[in-house]
């Protein structure tokens, strides 16, 4: 503190941290005006030069000079400065940034290679603190070297410190960092060191799992072909392209005939299928290419990524909810979905979106065995509760009332018929829109839609009234749940099973609710909501949901340790 | 029983799972009731309030349509007319029943509402047919707010907010202008007593 310079002046990041900047300033302008203002801007322009490609070049370049002087001004104005006890970072053209960081506060240093980064043996080092700077304390694309002295300096600085707790981070139950050596060990691990060096290892998703965990990923394929047909917004060239490949395949195959026709189906949707299971597989390997959990002091983290290795650190009395969830695929497999969101962090958005570079307090584990599984819980609650269950196959869950079928069939009616009828609306107006008779009058295109929309809209009508009662017993199947005495756990799906679990003196506010068929028959829903999320447990006694929320109440509001 | 010493809500009993939970140390009869509390009304000019309100948006949507009427009436178009007449009747039948129900709605509803302030917790109460009970303990709220709209100026009305961490928030809204304002000291005061000490966490 009193001599500060010799610690080194102001410094910037390497060039290279251009590209990064200039990444950056598109994600964050794509972040505020939107995908589809892009969308538009860009065909736009495109529409432009179409007419005027003289201006093609001018283009070009102008597009090339405002990148390089924004990303050029951004690196340019980006300094930072390590002193002896703190790191300070100036960034902004207009808008300054300064960010002043005592090392005190500094968690742990995390070392992120991206593509680029890699081949020019860079690092971007992320500083983690307790509170949220993961945008400004960043070092962009800065040598390996810098990452060491920062972890040293960090390290000795922590080390020495008289009025910093010991080991803050080390429960009792690990192996505590000893004295000054441990410490830069344990912060120096925390940087460029493998994760076997920075703590106990529990998972690693080898290759072979990677492509199971391909083909188990949820939803994503209707989502595809949404996109696809809304994008494209040309069903005709769809159809034509479809049909166009079927006629040509079928008479490739084996000429006009029956067989060679339904051979000619067959392969077009096996080749879709595959298509789709390879778009899957791809998107998992990119996002989870050696994906590693490892327990380092009081926290879980996890590295994974394959062009960008992605760190995610979540302390363990962060966690407000811990989710397990397995689809009717990962069943078959064996594996679970685990997450266990910290404060704020929706569990809704819990799909791998690949731009989810902000919420990085998630631990998240995509393919887990049970073993896993329940390590990973009995970490989470170590010391809370050993025996909360977590898995959905554990005996100790309980069924709810067999009520919960009738409404959840009613539930089915009500809600899912009119949505259908509603999207089959939609789907006979573009089928009938991409009709291709000729010489259909408008009438009778009209006509063909109205027709087409109610005859499916009244089969469907008809096999949701068949569905209802069997789907509400699948639901009725898959709900129980189950309490000890410091939390609980309910369970839910339809084919597939999650699992949502909360420590009561966790929770936030607990909600009871009756219905009218509840009433009449004693019952009633329990809610208790956390930081992240409610725990719900439907159509249970009424007494009992009451004496269960009178103690989570007073399990909350007696609790006196930090619950986040 | 890894609890760390000190820490006195760690303490745990061998009690196999899952069972109704028993802890020896509290029992459960001897736990606060949240089923027993005498719960407060909400202000009875809250009913008015919202009947007004109601009125005020029904009165609208009838001016629109009173409007069109008049609109096909002096237009006078054969065609047009002739079609209209069915919307209308339609129309004006739904501005008479939505006027209908903006009287009764409140009266039913407002009553089967109130709220109930403990020490450690605020409780609300709602609902006819779907009756729900949220209890919001005071150590996990965050802040809390007063707001009053016009509408609630002119019957001497305000709303009670109080936020907990990352949950829904809740809305205690009718109270009179001084209970309000009542509530939200003490609210805040409680919050701030409630708050759970850092100093002795472990964790």
């Amino acid at each position: 503190m009193l001599n500060r310079s010799d610690s080194g002046g102001w410094q910037r990041t390497s060039p290279v941290a251009i590209a990064i900047f200039v990444g950056r300033s598109a994600k964050s302008g794509y972040d505020r005006y939107g995908m589809w203002s892009q969308a538009v801007a860009a065909i736009g322009v495109t529409a432009f030069l179409l007419r005027n490609p003289q201006y093609t070049a001018l283009i070009l370049t102008a597009v090339l000079i405002i990148f390089l002087l924004v990303g050029g001004l951004r690196y340019w104005f980006f300094r930072f400065r390590i002193e002896e006890d703190r790191i300070l970072i100036r960034q902004g053209v207009l808008n300054r940034t300064a960010v002043d960081l005592p090392f005190e506060r500094i968690q742990g240093i995390n070392v992120n290679r991206g593509p680029l980064e890699r081949i020019l043996g860079l690092v971007t080092v992320v500083i983690d603190t307790s509170g949220s700077l993961s945008a400004e304390g960043q070092l962009p694309a800065v040598s390996p070297g810098i990452a060491e002295r920062l972890i040293t300096r960090v390290a000795e600085h922590q080390g020495l410190a008289p009025d910093v707790p010991a080991t803050p981070d080390t429960g009792p139950d690990e192996v505590p960092a000893e004295g000054l050596e441990g410490k830069a060990r344990q912060l120096a691990g925390a940087g460029l060191r493998a994760p076997e060096e920075r703590g106990e290892v529990l998972h690693r998703l080898a290759n072979r799992e990677l492509l199971k965990l391909g083909l188990a990923k949820p939803g994503a394929s209707l989502f595809y072909l949404a996109a696809l047909i809304l994008v494209g917004r040309q069903v005709d060239v769809v159809v034509d392209g479809v049909v166009g490949t079927f006629e040509s395949v079928s008479g490739a195959i084996a000429g006009p005939g029956v067989v060679g026709a339904a051979t000619a189906v067959t392969a077009l949707v096996l080749a879709f299928a595959v298509l789709l299971l390879a778009t899957r597989v791809g998107s998992a390997i990119v996002r989870y290419h050696d994906f590693t959990l490892w327990r380092e002091g009081r926290s879980y983290r996890s590295q994974s990524g394959l062009a960008t290795r992605r760190e995610v650190a979540v302390g363990v009395h962060k966690v407000q909810q811990i989710r397990v969830n397995q689809s009717v695929v990962y069943r078959w497999f064996g594996r679970y979905r685990l997450s266990a969101p910290t404060i704020g962090s929706s569990l809704d958005a819990d799909e791998d979106d690949d731009d989810g570079a902000d919420d990085a307090e998630v631990l998240r584990v995509p393919w887990a065995d049970g073993a896993l599984v329940e390590r990973v819980r009995s970490g989470i609650l170590r010391g809370e509760d050993e025996r909360l269950a977590i898995l959905p196959e554990d005996r100790a869950f309980r069924r709810v009332s067999r009520l919960y079928i009738r409404a959840a069939a009613l539930r089915f009616i009500f809600v899912h018929v009119p949505l259908v009828v509603v999207a089959l609306f939609f789907l006979a107006h573009f089928v009938s829109r991409s009709w291709r008779g000729g010489d259909l009058s408008s009438t009778d295109l009209l006509g063909r839609y109205v027709a087409i929309w109610a005859d499916v809209s009244l089969i469907w009508v008809a096999l949701s009234l068949l569905l209802a009662v069997p789907v509400g017993w699948l639901r009725w199947r898959a709900r129980a749940y189950m309490h000890t005495d410091d939390g609980i756990a309910s369970r839910f799906g339809l084919l597939g099973r999650t699992v949502e679990a909360c420590l009561f003196r966790k929770a936030q506010g607990v909600t009871v609710k009756r219905s009218p068929l509840q009433r009449r028959h004693g019952l009633a829903t329990l809610e208790v909501e956390t930081a992240c999320g409610d725990v719900t447990v439907p159509y249970i006694e009424h007494a009992a949901a009451c004496r269960l929320r009178d103690y989570i109440i007073y399990r909350a509001e007696s609790s006196q340790r930090r619950w986040h | 029983m890894t609890g760390s010493p000190g820490i006195p809500d760690c303490t745990k009993t061998g009690t196999p799972v899952p069972g109704p939970f028993a802890n020896p140390e509290i029992r459960p009869d001897s736990l606060p009731r949240a089923a027993t509390v005498a719960w407060q009304p909400l202000h009875p000019r809250y009913a008015k309030r919202l009947q007004a309100g109601a009125l005020i948006r029904i009165g609208v949507l009838a001016a629109v349509v009173a409007a069109a009427h008049v609109t096909v009436l002096i237009a006078g178009f054969e065609t047009l007319s002739r079609i209209a007449v069915w919307p209308l009747r339609i129309l004006w039948a739904l501005c008479v029943l939505g006027a209908v129900w903006a009287v009764v709605k409140p009266v039913i509803v407002v009553p089967r509402c109130g709220y109930a302030v403990r020490e450690k917790d605020i409780l609300y109460r709602s609902g006819v047919l779907w009756q729900s009970v949220r209890v919001v303990p005071f150590n996990r709220v965050q802040h809390t707010k007063t707001d009053s709209r016009l509408l609630d100026r002119r019957f001497g009305l305000a709303n009670l907010t109080v936020f907990p961490a990352g949950a829904g928030s809740q809305k205690i809204p009718g109270l009179g202008t001084e209970t309000a304002e009542n509530l939200l000291a003490h609210v805040s005061e409680r919050i701030e007593a409630e708050k759970p000490q850092t100093a002795d966490d472990s964790c």
